[in-house]
């Protein structure tokens, strides 16, 4: 059986039926990463001991009757600034190429328990905000359609490995965009969740108040099946908010019928969009209505507004999180991340509070908005993946362009990628972005699974060389 | 809302002044990288929106019973 491309809940019915196991899936899957991650370089540090042991043991649990949930025996990946006791976590970085954590950050500990089976760790942009970067000790991870393009950042592996059939499920994190991003430019689902609703325990910071742990999979539905193994309170990290998880999967059903869904003007379809990214928004846009959903328009913001608020805030508290290496070897950082952060050293502290204090206010924007409508609806990304360019991308665009992805960073809530369609000019992928209040990550998943059962861009594929 | 879009960019000299005054020492060719980016981020800078009122809270609150739990 072929389980490349198996969503999450095909390869778990595949174990129940007996057609595949979680060892043969495993060396499956370790085997695919032999053979094309050399041209994908996704992966920093594969772990096959650690993932045959995991599937070894999944296997005798479920030879015994024992099932621990849909995440049960399958093989998954983290992007490496998420820490795993005992295994090298580098940030993709020169300064943190031999660190060895004596603990599992609390989103690994918590998919060890529900018995996923950890295949290795994952490229990123250097600690998760300087990249895409040829200079760092590993190289910039590839975009599986077309291996001449990025699949975006920072959970630039998480996106690779995703798309390219090495694992069903990846964990990144999102500080502005860095889980969708990846998701949009690989074609696939990626949740930021809610602030506070996944414990960022035991992940490199970046911006500490915008930093998130999310899932990038095929489908709504495995997002949703992540989700139940991640997400609740941790007494030991103080923005993780105690209140009761809702059961993922079992509200994905129940249709949009009746929901007012917002479609933020000016954004996907303003200054700087790729010239077939509104097409397919409004193609998008007349399935959900004709899923029943009711169609309104919403103004919000501007894009640049929003880039300026967390370009600032970012700056600083990455700043505050290096200042020591940056004094002590400014050298070893990569080009693009130095340059990114720096900047912090001298942002002055009333800017800072003062961009704190325009944080409020867009979020509380955001808030009103969302009193009239249930969810926003625009698109994951402006554009379509970059060429991998080591020139282009030494000018470091990235630092000053518009972000459609950073307003939701901004207000905390959550917003989920999904596929929407393909380029004609690059054949490479476009993607709807869904967000909706606070702690409606449920609500975010129905919509989306509402669009993915009505349509089958997240069935297609890269073939790879 | 003001903003500080009206001031003049900041020289080099003082870039690398205020560089030294946050510890950091930086050789020429990454100095020359870092002014080369630097009129990026003080524009964003200089658009945040100023002149709030004495009482809008920052983004950012403290949270005294999550912060301080042992």
């Amino acid at each position: 059986m072929d389980v490349s491309f198996l969503t999450i809940a095909e390869l778990s019915e595949a174990y129940r039926k007996g057609e595949t196991s979680p060892v043969a899936a495993t060396k499956a899957l370790l085997d695919r990463i032999e053979q094309h991650d050399g041209s994908l370089h996704s992966f920093i540090r594969v772990t096959p001991e650690v993932a045959l042991a995991d599937a070894e043991a999944a296997e005798r649990e479920m030879a015994a009757g024992k099932r621990r949930g849909p995440l049960h025996g399958i093989p998954y990946a983290l992007k490496d600034i998420i820490e795993t006791a005992g295994i090298v976590t580098t940030g993709h970085s020169k300064i943190r190429q031999d660190h060895v954590p004596v603990e599992d950050a609390e989103v690994a500990r918590r998919l060890k328990a529900a018995g996923a089976v950890l295949v290795g760790k994952l490229a990123t942009w250097e600690f998760s905000h300087g990249g895409p970067s040829f200079d760092l000790p590993w190289p910039p991870a590839r975009n599986p359609w077309n291996t001449d393009y990025l699949p975006g950042g920072s959970s630039s592996g998480a996106g690779a490995a995703v798309a390219a059939g090495l694992v069903p499920f990846a964990i990144g994190t999102d500080t502005g965009g860095s889980v969708r991003g990846p998701a949009a430019f690989c074609g696939l689902a990626g949740l930021k969740p809610s602030y506070g609703r996944v414990s960022r325990r035991g992940v490199y910071s970046n911006t500490f108040t915008m930093d998130h742990c999310g899932p990038l999979t095929r489908s709504a539905e495995d997002v949703a099946a992540v989700m139940t193994a991640i997400a609740g309170h941790d007494p030991e990290d103080p923005s993780t908010e105690d209140m009761p998880v809702p059961d993922y999967l079992a509200e994905l059903g129940g249709g949009i019928r009746g929901l007012r869904l917002g479609v933020v003007e000016g954004w996907h379809d303003g200054p700087g969009a790729h010239r077939e990214l509104g097409g397919a928004i409004d193609a998008a846009v007349g399935v959900l209505e004709g899923l029943g959903a009711r169609i309104e328009r919403v103004k919000l913001t501007g894009l640049r507004e929003y880039t300026d608020c967390k370009s600032i805030i970012s700056a600083v508290e990455h700043f505050a999180i290096h200042a020591e290496e940056f004094r002590a070897r400014p050298q070893d950082f990569g080009r693009i991340f130095r340059n990114r952060v720096l900047p912090g050293a001298i942002i002055r502290g009333e800017d800072y509070v003062q961009a704190l204090r325009w944080r409020a206010v867009l979020a509380r924007e955001q808030a009103a908005a969302l009193q009239k409508v249930d969810a926003f609806v625009t698109a994951a990304s402006l554009g379509v993946a970059d060429r991998a360019n080591p020139d282009a991308v030494a000018a470091d665009r990235f630092a000053f362009g518009l972000s459609i992805t950073q307003p939701f960073s901004i207000s905390g809530v959550p917003a989920l990628a999904i596929p929407c369609g393909f380029t004609r000019a690059e054949g490479l992928p476009l993607s709807l972005q869904i967000a909706a209040g606070p702690m409606q990550d449920a609500l975010v998943l129905r919509i989306a699974h509402a669009y993915q059962q009505a349509t089958d861009w997240h069935r297609r594929h890269p073939v790879l060389g | 809302m003001s903003d500080l879009t009206h001031l003049p960019p900041a020289s080099e000299a003082e870039l690398r002044q205020r560089l030294k005054d946050a510890g950091v020492e930086l050789s020429d060719e990454l100095f020359r990288q870092f002014v080369a980016v630097w009129p990026g981020f003080e524009a964003m800078v200089r658009r945040i929106p100023r002149g709030f009122a004495y009482g809008d809270d920052p983004a950012h609150v403290f949270p005294p019973l999550r912060i301080t739990r042992i």
